[in-house]
């Protein structure tokens, strides 16, 4: 898969480090990262300045099943779950975090992930999916 | 007609995952406590 240059990405990733750290724990929220890189030192390198969980780079079936599980058409994308159930609450997650600052402010973010936490979450097949930032092919 | 398969956390994700070490762990013992899973879909440049 080729990766266009990503702005997005180099923006939204240390917001969502932050708010990750300031509320992941506290609000049994986790972060997977699914990880379109080309090259595995590049992988390491990026993944290295994260927080949080990652699928193996190595794992591509996985990887190629989220990303057309999800429809996912480009990056940065946020896709949110309900954890117990897995069904979909949203697919705009990038503008929900984007939207706290930079993810350090705790009640902005404890108020993103309530949102979340209230929202009907609905099966997968049956939510509005696609989107995204920069395209991937 | 062939059975729905049920979506799990280990058929979404795989059974292990990368820790911020490196190292792998279960997907299942990762995820135990979660109430809420964010998939960040994303690359270096």
């Amino acid at each position: 898969m080729r990766i266009n240059r990503c702005p997005p990405c180099r923006s939204f990733t240390p917001i969502l480090t932050n708010f990750y750290n300031t509320i992941g724990a506290s609000e049994h929220v986790k972060v997977i990262f699914v990880s379109s890189d080309n090259d595995h030192s590049s992988f390491e390198q990026y993944f290295g300045k994260m927080s949080y969980n990652a699928i193996p780079f190595g794992s591509k079936n996985v990887i190629n099943q989220l990303n057309s599980l999800f429809k996912i058409q480009g990056i940065p994308t946020l896709v949110v779950l309900d954890a117990k159930t897995l069904n979909y609450i949203t697919n705009d997650g990038r503008g929900d975090v984007a939207g706290t600052g930079d993810g350090t402010n705790e009640s902005k973010a404890k108020s993103v992930v309530h949102k979340w936490k209230s929202t009907e979450a609905v099966p997968i097949e049956e939510a509005k999916l696609g989107g995204g930032g920069c395209a991937i092919s | 007609m062939a059975p729905k398969e049920e979506l799990t956390i280990v058929s979404l994700l795989g059974s292990t995952l990368l820790s911020i070490g490196g190292e792998e762990v279960l997907t299942e013992e990762v995820m135990k406590d979660a109430e809420v899973v964010c998939l960040y879909f994303s690359a270096s440049w």
